[in-house]
């Protein structure tokens, strides 16, 4: 994003709808900190500014990830889809991704709203590559990685800064703790945060992975997401 | 997209706060196809979430425009791309459902009844305290199938901000809703120049996918700031 600085008559309007930040004054205008823009377009969606001077030039690779992964109306060129992960748990009940014995993981990089760039989610992913996880084909951050080494295939990405990306994997119930152990560890090494999710079949009206996760010392939220079992054809 | 997930808040807070969505798979046609054309089972769903009193819902017209009610949002408010709808309007001619926001249980039993009772194939997921719905579950005679379980924020979690900025923004999941936002409104509620209510409205804007719940952001403002409806 940019700021046309003809246009621009310095009201200041603009500076706080940015969710990072970026928008900063600059004598008697707005400016934009363009390494820590994370191209989400929030401030130019929100109308705030009536005289047009925040603009979107066409974005070139490696930039035009940034829009990819922040702004949740912009498509993934790699998936077709808008957001910033997959159906995951959300159409279980017909796809059957997760099955009993397994548990899958997400990782959201950067929420919420602090952001991160695709350095550190290489170092989240190196670390769960190393625990044998089976990366979700469909998210597009698995698009961007080696899923052997967790690597990223393109390491010029490395510095480019975005609201979220979440890794997606999935592993058995008997390594859970394992893998979770691991990213208690990596999460001490990266300039970000990531919020943290564990996707489990229910069982008789149960979630089979919680005692375990309760006695490693993993207390989940009293919230989160329940797939209600209503698609059909049901996949039990 | 987790963007329902991680919504933080304490108990009270958060058993006024239900998210309902419905998705289909890419990957099997034949939930695509089951019993009849998907436009028609999405506009049912549609009329079922419709009717139930939520405080937010979205829908997709065939003209690809978002359409988006969320209560308290008047015409007076829109702005850029960010344009209000009734409830009637998103519920007429729907290509595609996005969400459905309640405050409360009993809406959000008789919406999930209603929904299986009528069949629709179509996948649906619950955002809330998990045995609350565990209980809708129960009372309804449907899943639990697969949870979504939040184990919190880690990292530098020194960066994230306080309360109640915090439960404002993890109301949208794509983090749409700046802090620096929040903190401005919430500054002038404090000074009297706008409602918590219109606070919570302008938040909610900037929220694409509509899942925040202006009433329960009303209500966070005003417990912060100590004020009384």
């Amino acid at each position: 994003m940019r700021i046309d600085s003809e246009k621009c008559v310095g009201c200041f309007r603009c500076i706080p709808y940015c969710p990072v930040g970026a928008i900063k004054r600059s004598g008697d205008i707005a400016t934009i900190d363009q390494d820590e823009c994370v191209e989400c377009g929030v401030c130019l969606k929100s109308g705030i500014c009536r005289l047009g001077a925040l603009y979107q030039p066409e974005l070139k690779w490696p930039r035009v990830l940034r829009s990819q992964f922040s702004d949740p109306l912009a498509p993934h060129p790699s998936t077709g889809i808008g957001g910033r992960g997959t159906e995951e748990m959300k159409t279980n009940d017909v796809t059957g991704r997760f099955k009993d014995g397994e548990v899958g993981i997400a990782v959201e990089m950067g929420r919420p709203g602090i952001a991160s760039r695709f350095s550190d989610l290489e170092k989240v992913a190196i670390a769960l590559a190393r625990h044998g996880v089976e990366f979700e084909t469909h998210n597009p951050v698995t698009f961007l990685l080696d899923t052997k080494t967790g690597r990223l295939k393109d390491p010029t990405i490395g510095k480019e800064r975005v609201l979220s990306a979440i890794i997606e994997c999935k592993t058995k119930s008997e390594k859970a703790v394992e893998v979770l152990k691991e990213l208690q560890k990596i999460s001490k090494e990266i300039d970000t945060v990531f919020s943290l999710c564990v996707i489990n079949k229910c069982k008789e009206g149960e979630v089979p992975i919680i005692p375990e996760l309760e006695k490693a010392g993993f207390i989940p939220r009293i919230n989160g997401k329940t797939n209600m079992g209503l698609g059909r054809p049901l996949r039990t | 997209m987790t963007h329902t997930h991680h919504r933080r808040g304490d108990r009270k807070s958060l058993q006024n706060d239900y998210v309902v969505l419905a998705m289909v798979t890419r990957d099997y046609p034949e939930q695509t196809t089951y019993k009849g054309p998907l436009e028609e089972r999405v506009k049912k769903f549609i009329e079922i979430c419709a009717k139930y009193n939520p405080v937010a819902i979205a829908s997709t017209d065939k003209a690809g425009n978002a359409m988006r009610y969320m209560k308290g949002w008047e015409k007076r408010m829109d702005s850029g791309i960010h344009k209000s709808a009734t409830v009637e309007e998103v519920a007429k001619n729907p290509v595609a459902f996005r969400h459905a926001v309640y405050i409360n249980k009993e809406d959000v039993i008789n919406v999930i009844r209603e929904l299986k009772d009528a069949d629709l194939g179509l996948s649906v997921v619950v955002s809330g305290i998990f045995d609350e719905v565990f209980d809708i579950c129960r009372k309804v005679g449907t899943g639990p199938h697969t949870v979504n379980l939040s184990l919190e924020t880690w990292g530098k979690t020194e960066l994230l901000p306080k309360e109640p900025v915090l439960s404002l923004l993890t109301m949208c999941g794509h983090a749409m809703i700046s802090r620096y936002l929040i903190e401005e409104l919430i500054n002038r509620v404090k000074d009297g120049k706008m409602t918590p209510e219109d606070a919570a409205v302008e938040m909610g804007k900037q929220c694409t996918c509509n899942i925040f719940n202006p009433v329960r952001g009303a209500e966070i403002i005003r417990q912060y700031l100590g004020l009384t409806k």
